[in-house]
């Protein structure tokens, strides 16, 4: 019995820490900062090389994305595009509509990078989409 | 955990991931830690969350479950939760679903799951997560050895109480007998929940050495 009162209690007593450590803000830890975890250390390690395999995941899955958009706009046809914008927006695209009519597949990895013209992709993209089926 | 592949949060949790600084992140791991310390307190060496079971020691099982599922988007970071909340939530809802699936498997009479290895589920923990945190009775078994260091530490703790004249300290320690909550305690002894952390650290220190000690390596 006295066993049992002591385990009760003592949960009590953990589950108390739980809370209150739930309710702790993150600045509350800076000081604890300067002290040496060595298991922590390890595992900050192998979250920030986790972190950088998962960024280059994301950059090959967008690429594959971009890819794959890419080559169905080609497929639709340079002047069918065109003719998703009215001719005002269409003369300030002439520059974006002439890189685009100029790449190849190849040349996919290069505007990866290159926020205005993935900007006008999707713009297409989305005129597509408005148009109901083009697509 | 493997990386098999990324999971239906990869994109929007890299999202939220790429303004975290590893600063945050260092800070996020270490109250993981101090929750798994706690939550795993007298339970790793009998049972689900020991090394035979799990593979790896739990705190290394569960810590890592935890910040794989975030980073590789298996679990959803929600807004509702700052990273370290999220990580302790993922570590509460694995536990849940370790205990379940040795308890079934005990039920069948297998003894154990292969190698420590489980499915990846996304156990959902109830919104109301601090109810869970004194939930603890009757999940799991406990062996002798275990109940016997329990009974040593609360006569550390209560020798402790008797021969402090901290009346604080001495409330605390009646209301946590009494199963009360932060909120509960600090309104029954007149303290803000920021003042009854200073309470608890106090009486952390007495039993820190013990927590490290039952858990340090697991």
């Amino acid at each position: 019995m006295e066993t049992n009162n002591a385990l009760k209690t003592l949960r009590n007593l953990y589950g108390l820490f739980m809370e209150i450590n739930y309710h702790t803000e993150p600045a509350d830890f800076v000081s604890e900062l300067n002290d040496k975890d060595t298991f922590i250390s390890v595992h900050l390690k192998n979250v920030m090389l986790h972190r950088t395999k998962a960024k280059a995941m994301l950059k090959k899955r967008k690429f594959e994305e971009l890819k794959e958009q890419f080559i169905a706009l080609k497929k639709v046809g340079l002047e069918k595009l065109q003719e998703l914008f009215p001719p005002a927006e269409r003369v300030e695209m002439v520059k974006l509509f002439n890189k685009f009519e100029e790449l190849t597949e190849k040349d996919i990895e290069a505007i990866n990078e290159d926020q205005d013209f993935l900007t006008f992709i999707s713009s297409i993209k989305d005129k597509i989409e408005d148009e109901d089926g083009i697509k | 955990m493997t990386i098999e592949g990324a999971g239906t949060f990869f994109e929007s949790n890299s999202i939220k991931l790429n303004a975290v600084s590893s600063v945050e992140w260092e800070i996020a791991l270490r109250k993981a830690e101090k929750h798994l310390n706690y939550r795993l307190w007298n339970r790793t060496s009998f049972g689900a969350h020991t090394i035979e079971n799990l593979g790896v020691p739990a705190k290394e099982y569960y810590l890592n479950f935890a910040y794989m599922s975030v980073i590789y988007g298996n679990w959803e970071w929600k807004d509702d939760f700052d990273l370290p909340q999220q990580l302790i939530r993922i570590i509460d809802s694995r536990i849940s679903t370790v205990v379940e699936s040795y308890k079934k498997a005990k039920d069948k009479n297998e003894g154990r799951l292969k190698d420590g290895k489980y499915l990846l589920t996304t156990t959902e923990v109830s919104q109301d997560i601090e109810s869970t945190f004194y939930d603890l009775e009757g999940d799991e078994e406990i062996s002798e050895e275990d109940l016997l260091k329990a009974e040593v530490q609360y006569e550390e703790i209560e020798q402790f109480i008797l021969e402090s004249d901290d009346e604080d300290l001495i409330m605390f320690w009646e209301c946590v007998k009494e199963g009360y909550t932060r909120n509960d305690i600090a309104e029954f002894i007149g303290k803000t929940p920021k003042q009854l952390d200073k309470i608890k650290e106090k009486l952390l220190r007495q039993i820190r050495k013990e927590v490290i000690k039952d858990n340090g390596n697991q």
